[in-house]
């Protein structure tokens, strides 16, 4: 690691740049999309402040809301899933037939789950907005390259102990870029590494279990996927209704320390009825341990997740491994610290190369399309408040700030433009959501998103005020060297 | 638990990163003064770890010490000032205006494409499948192996054909792999 051969560098050096180069437009979308997805909950509670909301829920609140779900679907569903408040949504909704709603205080339904913007924006960190199974794999594949970049990024840089607080921040700029990308990429390349092991995780499972289930279990995906989480037990006889208070008592018992987190009701009403209670277990990252009953409570078995075979603990843990979703709050901001700290890391790599090259319109591209992205996403969520559909919206408004920066002339004209556009557009969002929902509704989420948005807004405000300001003066000094 | 595990990782990366810094501010870059206060972290968090599970003490230090590491950045910023010993400016100029320096990647850009992404794609796929066949594992336990060793095994391919010079030599070795791995798999097919 110390002492590497020249050749190994530039040849490490070489592959770092080709592949970077190519490949830093979707790792940046990746990257700005997850750094905002760790708080999709959050988002949620934003997007709908006006639903009910507790901590704490009675077996008689899921019986009434269970009832009243059934006759509004068309077809009998194959399971019902019963989702209870947590910290961080603190709401209880059902689901069935993929619709969702949320429920009230004494058990009714309350309204319908519309959370366009989230949705989007889980959409487009998922699969690019593109048609899911292609979008999966490139995702996929992304997380893979991501590994490579991180490799031949260690193997590239010749000095990687003597440099490790290395920072020119006032030297050329692209000096200053160079070691902004190397200092935040070698620090904080374990966790970037698990992020892309993890995200590689979620996208290529599901070309492998169709390439396996074809190639070895006559196309049975089902039985290969039982083979791999844990089978369904075999229930014949069932009584309904379910009883969820007996349940819940017998786990108590089975398993004292587990904290159930939703409920699934198998087969509805059918002879093989029967209950799942996800719970999740103290000091695991496991998403959750399954624990399965009869429908009038007696405890079947549990799936295996906690205490199964590693390679199924390790693939239920993937989720809040990606995500951030253990250990509250303060994993959250970590996350989004150093998601925000990848995205600095595909700018300023770009920047220094870009630094190194001719091409003005490249600049102009590139620049441009840092700065779309987030205008898009606060367009669409404004767009969202007012009932518009949201992703034709952010590609609307990313395609033609895109436009303008390459219709404009200089580099600074585009900086200035697209940070003003922004903070605008932020303005914008806070006003018409002040509009829109009432200061009594404001949940802390709501609240605290809303106050990062005028935090950012002031931000990049600032910046547009900079710019500006740096741009008149370098046009005076050109007059005066003019004249 | 979640609180008691977080602040206890932060102490000890702390304790860690101002000991690698302190040692490093005042040059004493040797190697095995690093490597002892690296010692140091490792072994003082693997302990720390295992004590809780491994699973959640590791992800915490993935985190924790590379926050403090900038912690330590943005510290010897303000303390030092400005940048320091611009080394070997007379190499960098070089490099800056040298033309040829991407010669290689503009040398049979289609194929390098091809070498990198799809075909690099398709025989770590290949090899990957082989593993969760002929791995002498828990069947669970190979999927995930599978899936961990992708990125790994598509890293070496992928950093192969993109600094390599000579590419048919890389070509050669994605294919006689592939090759190979395709047999297996119709042998795990056959039988």
């Amino acid at each position: 690691m110390i002492n590497r051969r020249p050749s190994i560098i530039k040849f490490s050096r070489t592959a770092h740049a080709s592949l970077g180069v190519i490949l830093v437009v979707p790792l940046y979308l990746l990257s700005i999309s997850g750094t905002l997805v760790v708080w999709f909950e959050e988002f949620q509670r934003w997007e709908q402040p006006e639903v009910t909301e507790f901590s704490t829920y009675t077996t008689t609140q899921i019986n009434r809301a269970v009832k009243q779900i059934l006759p509004k679907l068309d077809i009998p569903p194959e399971t019902i899933f019963i989702v209870l408040p947590t910290s961080a949504a603190p709401r209880l909704h059902v689901s069935a037939s993929q619709q969702e709603w949320f429920v009230d205080g004494q058990g009714n339904l309350e309204t319908p789950l519309a959370t366009p913007w989230t949705s989007m924006l889980m959409e487009f960190h998922n699969h690019l907005l593109l048609p899911e199974l292609v979008g999966l794999i490139i995702t996929g594949s992304l997380g893979a390259i991501l590994c490579t970049l991180i490799i031949n990024g260690w193997l590239a840089h010749p000095n990687l102990i003597k440099d490790l607080f290395r920072l020119r921040w006032h030297g050329q700029p692209r000096l200053r870029h160079l070691d902004i990308h190397n200092r935040l990429g070698i620090w904080g390349s374990p966790f970037y590494f698990m992020i892309a092991l993890t995200g590689t995780f979620f996208g290529l499972l599901g070309p492998f279990i169709a390439a396996g289930a074809f190639l070895w279990y006559d196309n049975d995906r089902e039985a290969l996927i039982g083979q791999i989480y844990g089978n369904d037990p075999h229930v014949s006889q069932s009584a309904t209704p379910v009883n969820y208070q007996v349940a819940l008592d017998a786990l108590a018992l089975y398993e004292p320390t587990a904290q159930p987190i939703y409920f699934m009701v198998q087969r509805p009403g059918q002879k093989d009825q029967f209950l799942e209670i996800a719970a999740t277990l103290p000091g695991r990252l496991i998403y959750s341990e399954i624990y399965r009953f009869h429908s009038d409570g007696r405890i079947i078995n549990h799936q295996g997740l906690s205490d199964g075979p590693v390679g199924r603990q390790i693939a239920y843990s993937i989720y809040r491994l990606h995500f951030g979703h253990f250990g509250g709050v303060y994993t959250k901001v970590i996350y989004s610290v150093f998601g925000l700290a990848l995205v600095v890391i595909c700018v300023s790599g770009m920047n220094s190369w870009l630094l190194t090259q001719q091409f003005q319109h490249l600049r102009h591209l590139w620049l441009g399309l840092t700065l779309s992205v987030p205008i898009g996403f606060v367009l669409a969520a404004i767009a969202s408040l007012y009932y518009t559909p949201t992703t034709p919206t952010f590609l609307g408004a990313t395609t033609l700030c895109i436009l303008a920066a390459l219709i404009l002339k200089h580099l600074h004209q585009v900086r200035t433009l697209l940070l003003g556009i922004l903070t605008v557009s932020l303005i914008a969002l806070i006003a018409s959501y002040f509009l829109r929902y009432e200061l009594h509704n404001w949940n802390n989420a709501v609240w605290s998103i809303n106050l990062t948005l005028c935090l950012i807004g002031v931000v990049t405000g600032t910046a547009c005020i900079r710019s500006t300001r740096s741009q008149s003066k370098l046009n005076n000094s050109q007059r005066i060297q003019n004249n | 638990m979640f609180l008691n595990l977080f602040h206890g990782t932060l102490l000890i990366n702390t304790i860690s990163m101002v000991l690698i810094y302190a040692r490093w501010s005042k040059r004493q870059t040797n190697f095995f003064s690093i490597l002892s206060a690296l010692s140091l972290l490792f072994a003082a968090l693997v302990g720390w770890c295992l004590s809780f599970g491994i699973e959640v003490g590791f992800i915490y230090w993935f985190m924790t010490n590379a926050l403090f590491a900038w912690l330590m950045v943005l510290v010897e910023l303000g303390l030092a000032g400005v940048d320091d010993k611009p080394r070997n400016k007379l190499l960098r100029k070089k490099r800056s205006v040298n033309p040829q320096r991407h010669k290689i990647v503009r040398e049979y850009p289609l194929l390098r494409f091809h070498l990198v992404g799809p075909l690099a794609f398709i025989v770590t796929f290949l090899c990957c499948l082989n593993a969760i066949y002929w791995a002498p594992l828990e069947i669970a336990n190979r999927w995930v192996l599978a899936t961990i060793l992708f990125p790994i095994v598509w890293a070496v391919f992928a950093t192969l054909a993109a600094g390599s010079s000579d590419i048919f030599r890389i070509l050669g070795w994605q294919l006689f792999v592939g090759s190979i791995a395709f047999l297996l798999l119709l042998r795990s097919v056959l039988t």
